[in-house]
């Protein structure tokens, strides 16, 4: 089908750009939460790499430059915006937000056919994340941190425990607590 | 659970389930009161009921990797970059930016 090659090949071409300079990358946002809830329609890709490393993500703009238009096309934002065949892709790093070796050893890993392996947000840290968004963006990413640990319950695969710690981290336990009192 | 002030600031006291005893957690200032309500009390009150758990299970859900089957979740992005480019725009996200 064309449109699964188009979208495939973007993301192939994505994948490919992000891993060459973050290869601790995670893939989060909308599409990462789809693999753990029922989908939901999303007209972007968002990655969650280190942006606070200056000297990395300066040779990144120079790279993707040369090839894509990037937004802002200087260092020093949380938030870069690539357009490759007419899919957004995201490069996000919130503010205070750390990438520690225990958020990368427990990202998930899956393979889709005609465009590689990527790695994934784990569902605590994916929940985490939408917990924190929630207090610039209010409840419609209060509901997402719900689902993925509703959903990721149902299917026996969240930790609590990892959850709140990372909560915790993020001065967002109240938020958690709250969620996890009525699932 | 009710949200309590102190000064100009707000708080709320809950069991922390790591601890094991109740503990004070400050959300911000005054100001702040009717943001943090709408926010405690969505994520209290919002409910995904069994039978939606139950159809994601039997539907959605790849046995083998124990996540949503990838051909769904390429589906959303596709659907939801063809919807956005045919809903009131010709531009595509390219020539939009």
């Amino acid at each position: 089908m064309e449109i699964e090659w188009k979208y495939k090949n973007a993301f192939r071409k994505a994948l490919k750009l992000i891993e060459r300079y973050y290869p601790d990358y995670a893939l989060i946002g909308r599409f990462a939460r789809n693999f753990y809830a029922p989908p939901e329609t999303t007209l972007d890709i968002d990655f969650l790499v280190n942006l606070d490393d200056y000297e990395r993500l300066a040779e990144f703009i120079e790279y993707v430059s040369s090839q894509y238009q990037i937004t802002p096309n200087d260092v020093g934002h949380w938030q870069y915006v690539i357009i490759i065949e007419d899919i957004k892709v995201d490069l996000v790093k919130p503010p205070a937000y750390k990438i520690t070796e225990e958020f990368i050893s427990k990202r998930r890993q899956i393979k889709i056919k005609g465009v590689g392996k990527i790695y994934i947000a784990s569902p605590e840290d994916l929940a985490v994340l939408y917990v924190i968004s929630s207090k610039q963006r209010g409840i419609k990413d209060i509901i997402k941190a719900k689902d993925i640990i509703k959903y990721s319950i149902a299917r026996n695969d969240f930790s609590e425990e990892y959850f709140l710690k990372k909560c915790k981290e993020n001065n967002v336990e109240h938020l958690c607590l709250s969620m996890l009192s009525s699932v | 659970m009710r949200i309590q002030t102190k000064g100009n600031y707000i708080y709320v006291t809950m069991w922390d389930k790591l601890s094991k005893r109740p503990k004070r957690y400050y959300l911000g200032r005054r100001e702040e009161l009717k943001k943090w309500e709408e926010l405690l009390t969505f994520a209290r009150e919002y409910k995904i009921s069994d039978e939606e758990v139950r159809d994601y299970l039997n539907y959605y859900l790849d046995k083998d990797t124990n996540m949503t089957k990838v051909e769904y979740v390429l589906l959303s992005l596709s659907l939801g970059v063809e919807l956005w480019k045919s809903s009131g725009s010709t531009k595509t996200l390219s020539e939009k930016r």
